[in-house]
């Protein structure tokens, strides 16, 4: 072969191993269903999920006002649910990523729980239980994105905007049909459309018991405590005292709602279906490279302190395992082919664990009856549970240790919580049917012959659970296994 | 010189390649998923329907091409599954190879009859079939000699056909078959609208889009992917699949082409799609699962007469009916796994499936032709529109895992 030739086909290899390491590490992104979704609902509405679309979103708004809406609002005894999304309440960081892209009023991020399910950031909607299949469904007033889900838009208040000749010239008509405050204009004539409906109970979306920000890993901190006092007193005043009365606390039912799902939902907890997290790592170089280098997640080979922070900048050696988001990955030490045995069975357990959890979760359990059943069987497959996600030196060295928080997730909430952690509330939560469930555990596996307190670290974060009838099924691939680097 | 073009001309090729494969990877089969849903079929579906049919053993010959191959495996073997009365169906091969992580036992044919004693199942279940149109019976004659010579007098008569627990097993879905269903169902919906946007009146023939691609005149005539040029006033179905190895389903769509001075739909089109929708509730309002088919038909032709429509067992408009009265057709039929769509529950006049039960998470077509009389038109003149739209049946009644048809497209 001539010395061109062979640079030729030299460079052409380099090339196209280049594009296709390239083309496996390249997360496509795509355009979100409605604004700041993908971080709010993610596992559902994930940006590089090309399924994760606007049209999915009203769909699944038009699913679950079918078959989720009349049965939360039935649990809970309610004939009226009234939702007010406030105007005042968009969330200032997606305004700020907005800002220069012509967007409009409806496109703003709201802190609105429901905004998404709405889809709006600022209205009054109210559904009606009229009997038979369907409840009815109004925007009182506001805007929304997808008009066909509702049966009745009466649109924007024109009073909204105070800055309009409508207003003063209403006002100049109507002097004594002028709300005490600006903020009533939301509700006028509301209290006639309610009496015409005449229900025994008002599910309003005010927070009661379950007043908690909601947790760590989720946008939507407000949760059920959406209105204000001033709200309510603007709201009660237009229903008049005789439905103000029956006014009461949605947050259950608001909770339901949202971990209620629907078939279209499990089709984008299922993902892409492209197994996109795995990745190469041709550039570590043992000893020199870090954890930091390569946007590892953490050390998997650890000391019984170990301190993660503290090894964010260690060289990773021959030997170390060590996680890429929910990926493991084992570098190999010289003459081996794959990780050792020790290496292998920390990720026997994890499968065992994993089945365990999934056939001991069941529809209509609490999250607090589910952990207590996971433990019993975990102890009694020989399991040691700690309720840290920190290794206990204290207890059997012989004996894997594991952590459990197993959570909603796919709709910015942790609850039901399958957990020692969070509110307690969020323990009580009963695990609806078809629950998006974040399978997250933790496992600790001694390894002894390492040395005292040495272990072997997995963190499942959110595994894509599915609660059925039938336990928890998978909606996408769980990590199959550890990766091997050279 | 010549080299360099022909070296840059490769390459050009090559990264052209690599963009289509990345647009089309969607579609692609990831071993992870694939196992996945083995495993899970194994362990949610399996022990479901061996109970649901009575069956203690399961025994399955593969012999090269068979309608398991995906979910038990290609090699050639007897593939044993037997309930223990644990949670887990025990899961055995003899005589082939297959994954050891989906298998418990291996060894060798011989072993049959010792294997099946040890175990001493009441009902053992072979792959064959005693009905006409079951599509399971695969066993070869030679094979089902050899088996029942090996099982003995003591257990030759406790097998009975597996061809209704085959047919269950196929038609059980796991939530990651679910939630790969609702993305093939995207796909073609997607598919199917790109080809509505092809359409140019007057110039495209029906031979030109893609999917099965059809269209009546007000007297029931099909032209059907033939030479014909669509023309205003033209109702277009298509109905276009999308698949991934064994997964496969097919969506509908339909589009109105305008005539001159149009801007919308007419209102015998707008009516026609309000008959569709109407059709639509009371279907997904009454499908339930753990009826047969055929229960489930009876019940939705009471609901829909009651409703004012005339049902017809066949696609095809029937002259002698009440001219005031919307036909309705209905062939729901299973979508999902490509084996399983004819072989399986199907809620319709015609096939071996009315006879089967619906399993809880079905996947299926629900699809339902109307034909709606236009008196002023003429009698017997009337509309027809086909609706195909890839459902599910939950605990709630009938969701779509997709957005399904949501109006008639309007072609300019």
């Amino acid at each position: 072969m001539s010395k061109f030739r062979f640079v030729l086909a030299t460079s052409f290899l380099l090339l196209l191993c280049s594009a296709q390491v390239l083309t496996a590490q390249m997360r496509t992104r795509y355009p979100e269903a409605l604004p700041g979704i993908s971080d709010t609902y993610y596992g559902a509405f994930d940006d590089d999920n090309p399924y994760a679309t606007k049209e999915m979103l009203d769909h699944i708004r038009r699913e679950k006002f079918d078959f989720v809406l009349p049965r939360v609002m039935r649990d809970e005894n309610i004939d009226m649910w009234i939702h007010i999304i406030r105007p005042w309440t968009f969330s200032g960081n997606e305004l700020r990523k907005l800002e220069g892209l012509d967007l409009n009023y409806s496109n703003i991020d709201s802190a609105d729980p429901l905004r998404y399910e709405f889809g709006s950031n600022a209205a009054v909607l109210v559904f009606t239980d009229r009997g038979g299949d369907r409840i009815e469904r109004a925007v009182y007033e506001g805007e929304v994105d997808d008009d066909g889900a509702f049966d009745i838009v009466r649109g924007q208040s024109k009073f909204i905007n105070q800055e309009n000749y409508e207003i003063m010239d209403y006002v100049k008509e109507n002097p004594n049909d002028v709300p005490e405050s600006e903020m009533g204009y939301r509700f006028m004539g509301l209290g006639d459309f309610v009496a015409e409906r005449d229900p025994e109970r008002i599910g309003v979306n005010y927070a009661e018991k379950l007043s908690l920000a909601e947790g760590s890993e989720t946008y939507t901190l407000a949760l059920t405590d959406g209105i204000s006092y001033a709200d309510h007193l603007h709201l009660s005043t237009e229903l008049g005292d005789k439905y103000a009365k029956r006014m009461v606390s949605a947050e259950n039912m608001i909770l339901d709602y949202l971990t209620s799902s629907v078939a279209g939902e499990i089709v984008l907890f299922g993902g892409s279906g492209l197994p996109r997290w795995i990745r190469t790592f041709q550039e570590i170089v043992p000893g020199v490279t870090t954890l930091r280098d390569v946007r590892g997640s953490w050390f998997s080979t650890r000391e019984w302190d170990h301190d993660e922070s503290a090894f964010e900048n260690f060289p990773l050696q021959h030997g170390d395992m060590f996680q890429s988001g929910m990926v493991p990955y084992y570098i190999l030490r010289e003459g081996e082919t794959g990780p050792p045995p020790e290496v292998q069975r920390s990720w026997d357990e994890v499968v065992k664990v994993r089945k365990l959890i999934s056939k001991n979760i069941r529809v209509g359990d609490t999250g607090r009856q589910a952990l207590s059943r996971i433990i019993g069987e975990l102890e009694e497959a020989g399991f040691a549970y700690i309720d840290r996600d920190r290794f206990d030196p204290s207890l059997d060295p012989e004996k894997t240790q594991v952590h459990l928080d197993l959570h909603q997730t796919g709709k910015g909430m942790l609850a039901p919580r399958v957990s020692p952690m969070g509110a307690r509330w969020q323990a009580d939560k009963k695990i609806p049917l078809l629950l998006t469930l974040g399978i997250e555990y933790m496992v600790h596996m001694p390894v002894p012959e390492w040395g005292e307190g040495r272990h072997i670290y997995y963190c499942s974060l959110h595994e894509r659970g599915v609660v059925t009838e039938r336990g928890v099924e998978f909606a996408g691939p769980p990590v199959t296994g550890i990766q091997s680097i050279r | 010189m010549y080299k360099v073009r022909n070296v840059l001309t490769f390459l050009c090729m090559l990264f052209v390649a690599q963009g289509l494969h990345a647009q089309r990877q969607e579609l692609e089969a990831f071993p992870a998923l694939m196992n996945l849903i083995r495993g899970e079929k194994f362990d949610v579906i399996l022990p479901q329907v061996m109970e649901d049919n009575g069956i203690d053993m399961w025994i399955h010959v593969i012999r090269g091409e068979d309608p398991l191959n995906f979910e038990f495996g290609d090699n050639s073997g007897i593939y044993i599954f037997t309930d223990r009365g644990e949670a887990r169906i025990e899961r055995a091969v003899l005589g082939g190879q297959a994954d050891r992580e989906l298998y418990d036992v291996f060894g060798p044919e011989s072993d049959l009859g010792q294997f099946v004693a040890d175990r001493d199942p009441i009902s053992i279940a072979l792959n064959y079939g005693e009905e006409e149109g079951s599509g399971f019976d695969t066993i070869s004659t030679e094979d089902r000699t050899q088996i029942l010579a090996a099982l003995g007098d003591e257990y030759r008569d406790r097998v009975v056909p597996a061809d209704r627990l085959t047919a269950d097993f196929l038609a059980g879905r796991v939530m990651s078959e679910v939630a790969l269903y609702g993305r093939l169902l995207i796909n073609s919906t997607n598919i199917i609208e790109s080809e509505f946007a092809k359409i140019v009146p007057g110039e495209t023939r029906l031979s030109d889009i893609a999917g099965n691609v059809f269209v009546r005149d007000l007297d029931g005539n099909e032209e059907n992917n033939s030479d014909y040029v669509v023309q205003p006033g033209d109702l277009i179905g298509i109905l276009h699949d999308a698949s991934m190895r064994e997964f496969s389903e097919h969506n509908g769509g339909i589009g109105y082409v305008l005539r001159q001075g149009e801007t919308g739909l007419p209102p015998e089109i707008q009516r026609i799609w309000g008959h569709a929708l109407k059709t639509r509730e009371i279907f997904r309002r009454n499908i339930v699962a753990g009826r047969t088919g055929a229960e489930t038909l009876d019940i939705l032709i009471n609901k829909i007469e009651e409703a004012g429509y005339h049902y017809i067992d066949q696609d095809r408009y029937d002259t002698k009916a009440d001219p005031e009265k919307t036909q309705v057709n209905i062939d729901f039929h299973a979508l999902g796994r490509i084996v399983s769509q004819e072989e399986a529950p199907r809620i319709s006049p015609t096939g071996w499936g009315r006879d089967l039960k619906i399993p809880l998470y079905h996947t299926f077509a629900l699809e339902y032709m109307i034909h709606m009389p236009v008196p002023e038109w003429g009698t017997g003149k009337h509309l027809y529109i086909c609706l195909h739209d890839g459902a599910m049946v939950t605990e709630r009644g009938v969701e779509f895992p997709a957005r399904p048809a949501q109006e008639i497209l309007i072609v300019r």
